[in-house]
């Protein structure tokens, strides 16, 4: 610090009689000592650095491709089952259904029970509106 | 030697430790006295002062030169402090060794005078007592008291001039002065 910097030269300036700061000495010899005492740390500290600090985020990033990886693979395998019966061609699915019509037989009774039901409930314009359709025109009541 | 002399020294890898010796040679004086007042006893002193110049040889190289090279360090033992008086907070020390005291008597200069003083200080407004602290306690010049704060060195004069007055009046009012 510079002479006029001085605090205590400051503080003479402006208030004679302020006392002088007291410093804070450390035991004997200690300055001495403490460069030597510093610099060995400093050299241990080198000589056991490790060359790659391992930090949180790439333990995080590490983690994140392992979890991916493993969802992949789950998503893969379990997908692949289901993807089989898309190879199935329609001609193969129309041959099992008629050699196991017997499995099918309760399904279709339902479905056209339901079917059924469901004609029954029909408001008779839309029935009239139907045979006009598919008759090309013709007056419903012709036909039967 | 002067702080860009010791820089140019720490950059470049054969003379790095030199110039790692060179500041602390030139450093630790200033910097023991700072952390002494801010603990117990010599021994955590001591223990504050090698972390705080083993930080600095850590991380020189990303010094810019934007401040003075001491506040730059000064900094740097603030926080080192800090994490001193965490670190004893976090053992839940209680009580002080006794030990510990009977060496902070043998090196601490204490006197009634200045036990005054820590009194006084302590009920300034806390800017006045920010810039006393560093001051008088630190001896920072207002440079670097300036480059710190971010405050103007005039506006830093002031605050320590009417902190001295207020001191004298509480002195005089107790017949100190």
């Amino acid at each position: 610090m510079e002479a006029e910097d001085n605090v205590n030269d400051e503080l003479n300036e402006m208030l004679p009689g302020f006392p002088e700061k007291q410093s804070m000495q450390p035991p004997p010899g200690y300055f001495e000592k403490f460069p030597d005492q510093v610099l060995n740390r400093w050299r241990n500290e080198e000589s056991h650095s490790i060359p790659k600090k391992i930090s949180l985020k790439r333990i995080i990033g590490a983690a994140a491709v392992i979890a991916g990886l493993c969802l992949g693979s789950w998503w893969y395998f379990t997908t692949s089952s289901s993807d089989q019966l898309n190879t199935i061609s329609a001609v193969e699915a129309y041959q099992y259904v008629h050699e196991n019509i017997d499995e099918f037989e309760n399904l279709i009774e339902i479905r056209d029970a339901d079917l059924i039901e469901e004609q029954l409930n029909l408001p008779k314009e839309e029935i009239e509106e139907f045979l006009f359709e598919e008759t090309g025109g013709s007056d419903p009541e012709e036909l039967f | 030697m002067t702080d860009e002399a010791i820089l140019e020294l720490i950059h470049h890898s054969e003379t790095r430790e030199d110039g790692y010796r060179l500041l602390v040679i030139k450093y630790q004086q200033r910097l023991y006295s700072i952390v002494r007042r801010k603990v117990v006893c010599h021994e955590d002193a001591d223990d504050v002062l090698q972390n705080v110049f083993l930080k600095i040889f850590r991380h020189i190289d990303k010094f810019e030169m934007r401040s003075e090279l001491f506040t730059w360090m000064y900094r740097i033992a603030g926080n080192e402090v800090i994490n001193h008086h965490k670190q004893l907070s976090r053992i839940k020390t209680v009580e002080l060794d006794k030990q510990d005291v009977k060496h902070a008597d043998s090196y601490l200069n204490t006197d009634k005078l200045e036990s005054s003083l820590e009194s006084v200080v302590s009920h300034l407004p806390e800017r006045q007592q920010m810039v006393f602290r560093m001051r008088y306690f630190d001896e920072l010049s207002y440079r670097q008291i300036a480059q710190l704060l971010q405050v103007s060195e005039g506006a830093l004069k002031a605050s320590f001039h009417h902190a001295v007055k207020k001191i004298e009046e509480e002195f005089r009012a107790k017949q100190i002065l």
